[in-house]
């Protein structure tokens, strides 16, 4: 489930004013620095949400809740770099690990978060985005132009309204679901999670959506300009009623505008519909 | 048709194994075969098993196709003679061999002279083809064959081993069964005269 | 002639009519005439009925596996005209397969063994001198070389990751079957990027770990 990240602003201010709520053993710890524009913020966590807005430019602020003493923050800035990174103390369990992270940074700026057990999520942003998760989720909402790099292992991926987005998204089985995304180059590639796509693949771009043994469904609007190929290889490819087993052109033909849309699995169904 | 192939390129191509002509052509005529099975045996899963054996038996003979009659006839054909081979194998009573000309205890029964509701312009596709369910297997064969799929009795009297005056008998009663349930159906929703 | 004679004689002359008698009868006996009205409305009605059914998927998938284990199908050659070619071409114009996959894998693993090299804190991975593997394709060994600095690390993601490599190693030898039966086929050389790359990504995000 996505987050709306609209009132940011608020759950910022009640972080903070919540700080004297917080369990005994949890913390919160506070930074903010100046930067200038195209900054790169960068952010190791091992568990625990780490949850990124477009904020003002020119600064990055960070809040970053601490679920137990056992583990601690390391904040750095170089130059126009700020690196966080969640630091265990002692070998301790996931739990005791688990730091949430709540930033604020510039939506021009390049960000490169990993985070192995925990949801990452962002929005509103317009540079390079590198977000790499494990076995939690990864949503993206709201991003308009620059390049998403999205993998995980398992983590279901979930972008909405990204546009004009270089969008490149790995995952071995967590499934890809896709809303209003478009760009000038959409990859998804999976082994065994479901790739879903609704929008218009607007843009005249080039997308391409392939998985080994799961399905990819496309749903998209009657008039979407697009030349569809569709292929599996043990599997159907649906469209509209009909069944094809083998590469089929399903809607549209080849002209300047049309995007070119590129759907393989191996043994999964493939299914595309109008509406 | 899909890949943008006339149906005489689809035949020339699957006759050299071509897997994208046989699923144009299984595409094209799936609809009418499935539906022609389906009538005739009223079961679903049956249906769809005779349709499946009829598209094989399609391919494996294709290369003896020569374009003498339409292929959509040399199809139905191939499937009317899958499903009567199925019918025979379970038994099912179909027609009787010869049959003489007087009433059959199993025919409708009309009482002469009574005026009976009026079925013109009163039937909806629905009714009829639940009705044509729930005929009795021997009457249902016959009369998917004659009225819907438009076989002639000589045609039907081959087909089904059968005499043409059989053919005919058999086709009338299936018609007057018809009658029968959808008059019955009519007056249930009210509207008998 | 009575009701009864021409409902006897019905089956056989409905379509042609009858002898002039029996028209005759027709004429003058409205409830036989009602009956032939109605089954001829039958018949007509019972030839709208447009088959509009359709089977389920699973028919034509029986069928095509019927069709290759009758040897009733030629095997695939490369297509003609496909614009996922075009795609493919704008991103990749190499076409020689094992560079490609072996450009993939090594990109990501001379990354993630030199780290392995420098890294001085205790592991249970084999001694570096053997992971000289910039060279080396995607074998099993280089599977559980990366499976044992997970299991050092994150033991209990290790029964996950053992699952996803072996769902990727499945996902290649697959597409590396395909492109090995329909050589020249377009589309052989994507399904093995495809592959190899997730075994690439796999095996980069498993050499993160944290700060110690």
């Amino acid at each position: 489930m996505i987050i709306n990240l609209r009132s940011f602003a608020v759950v910022s201010a009640l972080a903070i004013l919540a700080a004297p709520a917080l369990a005994s053993s949890e913390s919160q710890r506070q930074f903010h620095y100046a930067v200038a524009p195209h900054s790169t913020v960068t952010v190791a966590n091992r568990s625990g949400v780490v949850r990124i807005a477009a904020g003002q430019s020119g600064q990055v602020k960070v809040t970053a809740t601490l679920h137990s003493d056992q583990v601690q923050v390391d904040a750095a800035q170089h130059g126009n770099r700020i690196e966080l990174s969640t630091r265990a103390l002692t070998n301790t369990t996931a739990e005791r690990e688990q730091v949430d992270y709540l930033l604020e940074v510039p939506a021009d700026g390049f960000l490169d978060v990993t985070d192995e057990d925990g949801r990452i999520e962002v929005s509103g942003l317009l540079g390079t985005s590198s977000l790499q998760g494990d076995s939690a989720g990864v949503s993206a909402e709201n991003i308009k132009g620059g390049r998403l790099q999205i993998h995980t292992v398992s983590g279901p991926v979930e972008l909405t309204n990204v546009r004009d987005a270089d969008v490149d998204v790995v995952s071995v089985s967590g499934p890809v679901e896709m809303k209003d995304v478009c760009g000038n180059n959409v990859t998804v590639n999976t082994t065994n999670g479901r790739i879903d796509y609704t929008g218009d693949f607007a843009g005249g771009g080039s997308y391409s959506l392939a998985n080994a043994n799961a399905d990819i469904v496309v749903t998209m609007p009657l008039g979407a300009a697009v030349d569809v190929s569709a292929r599996s290889l043990r599997g159907t490819v649906e469209n509209a009623g009909s069944y094809y087993t083998r590469p089929s052109h399903l809607t549209g033909s080849p002209d300047k505008g049309t995007s070119s849309v590129t759907l393989r699995s191996v043994s999964g169904t493939i299914r595309v519909t109008k509406q | 048709m899909a890949l943008g192939i006339t149906e005489s390129e689809a035949i020339d191509k699957a006759k050299g194994g071509d897997t994208e002509s046989f699923e144009a052509l299984y595409n094209l005529h799936k609809r009418r075969v499935y539906s022609l099975c389906l009538r005739m045996t009223g079961n679903t899963a049956e249906a769809e098993d005779l349709t499946q054996e009829a598209f094989l038996q399609l391919y494996r003979k294709i290369g003896t196709f020569r374009g003498e009659s339409a292929f959509s006839t040399w199809l139905h054909r191939l499937s009317v003679n899958v499903v009567l081979m199925h019918l025979r194998k379970k038994g099912l009573p179909q027609v009787s061999l010869e049959e003489t000309l007087e009433p059959q205890e199993d025919g409708p029964r009309r009482e002469v002279g009574v005026a009976d509701p009026v079925l013109s312009g009163s039937i909806d596709r629905v009714n009829l083809e639940r009705s044509i369910e729930n005929l009795p297997p021997g009457y249902r064969v016959i009369f998917v064959l004659h009225d819907i799929e438009g076989y002639e009795h000589n045609e039907i009297a081959d087909l089904m081993g059968c005499s043409i005056g059989n053919s005919k008998s058999q086709l009338h009663k299936a018609r007057m069964r018809l009658r029968e349930l959808l008059v019955n159906s009519k007056q249930e929703r009210g509207g008998g005269r | 002639m009575t009701c009864a004679e021409f409902q006897k004689v019905l089956p056989y002359i409905i379509d042609t009519g009858g002898n002039p008698e029996q028209q005759e009868h027709l004429r003058d006996c409205s409830a036989c005439a009602e009956l032939v009205s109605d089954l001829q409305y039958i018949a007509d009605q019972a030839k709208l009925l447009v088959p509009m059914i359709e089977p389920s998927p699973r028919v034509w998938k029986e069928i095509q596996t019927s069709l290759k284990d009758e040897g009733l199908v030629r095997p695939k050659r490369a297509r003609g005209k496909l614009l996922g070619i075009n795609a493919a071409s704008r991103a990749s114009p190499t076409r020689t397969l094992p560079v490609i996959a072996l450009m993939l894998l090594s990109l990501g693993l001379a990354s993630y063994w030199s780290r392995l090299q420098n890294k001085s804190s205790a592991m249970s991975a084999p001694r570096a001198s053997s992971m000289t593997v910039t060279t080396r394709s995607a074998a099993s060994g280089d599977d559980q070389q990366f499976l044992a600095v997970i299991t050092a690390h994150r033991p209990e993601k290790r029964a996950r990751y053992e699952a996803s490599v072996r769902a990727i190693n499945k996902y290649i030898a697959d597409a590396r079957h395909f492109a090995e039966q329909n050589p020249g086929d377009p589309d052989a050389e994507q399904y093995l990027v495809h592959a190899y790359r997730q075994k690439a990504v796999l095996y980069s995000m498993g050499e993160w770990r944290p700060v110690e």
